[in-house]
């Protein structure tokens, strides 16, 4: 009798970027705290991930950015001088008491328990560096894609939100995960990278250049958004019934780039 | 020529060598005075500010990182995609205001004094190391061979604690400057020397990679040039601009 081909192992990361803590000056970003949680967990539901044999799913989580979300929450509920609906009290309560009645204490467990029922494993980044360093832990060859999901700009990938003076939505540089570290950090962790296979994909705002970088510097396919997205189209009506298509063609301008591995 | 012409010639020739003896001193204060003298100047004038705000241009979500959004921010009269454009447009105006000479000096000068240690400025949101960032993603405006060689020659003058600063802390090896450099071999030779790029964990190599890997254009910075002149109606609301 002759043995079934041996499966080679392989790691698709899910790279989840927190939000900020809510504004009610901006209302464009962030309104809820599952912005970024959503578009994995319904994608993984509806089979949409089309993982290869061996293959198994990791969510790497921006940890800074949810404990931040869960203390302002929790604070901003109680003070009973503050504005109700400016500052959307009512639907923060109902999250906050939603992950309790979960039995998980925070956001961030609530993740935790919500990635051991998608059959995920969890890791919680505390940095941008723990992003370049968790991935150089990895065996060599083993890491089949990247996918990332939350803020992004042409710059990079903004992990977590903040916002000016003025209500502008901005990252703190120490944050951020730039463009220009696929090459710095390419050295080690390219032999990280299968490079035939399926693309690694980031759902952020304008993050054709992270792709076209990506890309370049590790050769696997890579697809990314030319212009904005709008994650709220993950709870509206919408005649493209798949959940990532349709965040890729969220906006009428948004466009997506797919680049061929080379 | 004949002997009157070649008289008047001499007493010419004579006068000017008299005249310029002359002159020299004041000449040599006046060659002074219109020359660069960015040490005196630097951090007196809203400079500082200037490069706080260059520095922060790959912080902001809705910077317009192309003309055509530029144009799209400017049409939608989307005020806080332009109030941001605006803002750097006039930190760029503010470093090239006596010239693109004296803005190169003006920007070596400040990556030497604002990389040294981080500040502790609360104008600074995004990192302590800001206006460094901002000084030397100001690289970027000076890209013929003889800038390049000039920055390269100023930063080879600074202690290797400095450009460990310019380098690692200031995350400054981001920004479109990288991209567009005349001669990217040199930048390699340079950080090549830099021994103090091995106490990082991706070493020399890392930053060299950089270099050799240049992203496209990203940051939108081309669109602060202060010499690349601006539609109009766009130039207008720029000088308008307060905020």
């Amino acid at each position: 009798m002759t043995k079934p081909p041996k499966l080679k192992p392989s790691t698709f990361i899910v790279l989840i970027g927190g939000p900020g803590k809510f504004a009610p000056c901006d209302r464009e970003h962030d309104e809820t705290w599952t912005n970024y949680i959503v578009p994995i967990q319904v994608a993984t539901k509806a089979d949409q991930l089309d993982l290869s044999p061996g293959e198994t799913l990791q969510w790497w989580v921006y940890a800074p950015a949810y404990r931040e979300r869960w203390e302002d929450d929790t604070t901003v509920v109680k003070d009973p001088k503050l504005d109700k609906g400016r500052n959307l009290i009512d639907s923060r309560q109902k999250a906050i008491n939603k992950v309790k009645s979960s039995g998980a204490t925070d956001y961030l467990d609530r993740i935790r328990n919500m990635a051991a029922t998608m059959k995920a494993s969890f890791k919680a980044l505390e940095s941008p560096d723990d992003f370049w360093k968790e991935l150089n832990a990895l065996p060599e060859n083993s890491v089949s894609r990247l996918w990332y999901i939350g803020h992004a700009s042409s710059d990079g990938l903004m992990l977590k939100l903040i916002h000016d003076g003025s209500c502008r939505p901005a990252a703190n540089t120490s944050d951020m995960i730039l463009v220009e570290d696929i090459a710095k950090n390419a050295g080690t962790v390219s032999k990280k990278m299968k490079t035939k296979g399926k693309p690694s994909k980031f759902y952020g705002c304008f993050t054709e250049k992270f792709a076209e970088q990506w890309n370049t510097v590790f050769g696997t396919a890579a697809e990314g958004a030319i212009a904005k997205i709008d994650f709220g189209v993950t709870d509206r009506p919408s005649k493209i019934p798949q959940l990532l298509p349709r965040l890729e063609q969220s906006k009428p301008d948004t466009g997506w780039t797919r680049l061929p591995a080379k | 020529m004949d002997k009157a012409s070649s008289k008047v010639m001499k007493s010419a020739r004579q006068r000017a060598r008299l005249l310029l003896r002359y002159l020299s001193p004041g000449l040599g204060v006046l060659i002074l005075l219109s020359g660069p003298c960015p040490a005196k100047e630097y951090g007196t004038d809203g400079l500082r500010q200037a490069f706080s705000e260059l520095g922060s241009l790959e912080n902001y979500l809705d910077f317009p990182s192309t003309p055509e959004g530029l144009n799209a921010c400017f049409k939608d009269s989307n005020p806080r995609c332009w109030n941001l454009y605006a803002r750097l447009r006039k930190a760029s105006m503010k470093l090239f205001e006596q010239g693109a000479e004296v803005a190169l000096q003006r920007t070596l000068k400040a990556v030497s004094e604002e990389c040294k240690a981080p500040a502790k400025d609360k104008a600074d949101l995004f990192s302590p190391w800001q206006k460094c960032r901002g000084a030397v993603s100001s690289f970027y405006f000076f890209s013929s061979d003889p800038e390049d060689r000039q920055i390269i020659e100023s930063l080879r003058k600074l202690d290797q604690s400095v450009l460990w600063n310019i380098f690692v802390e200031s995350k400054g090896y981001s920004g479109d400057w990288t991209a567009n450099r005349p001669n990217k071999q040199r930048w390699i030779q340079f950080l090549s020397s830099l021994t103090v790029l091995d106490k990082d964990t991706v070493g020399r190599r890392g930053y060299i990679n950089v270099f050799s890997y240049p992203a496209k254009h990203h940051t939108g910075i081309m669109l602060l040039d202060p010499r690349l002149k601006l539609p109009q109606d766009q130039e207008e609301r720029v000088k308008a601009f307060r905020e």
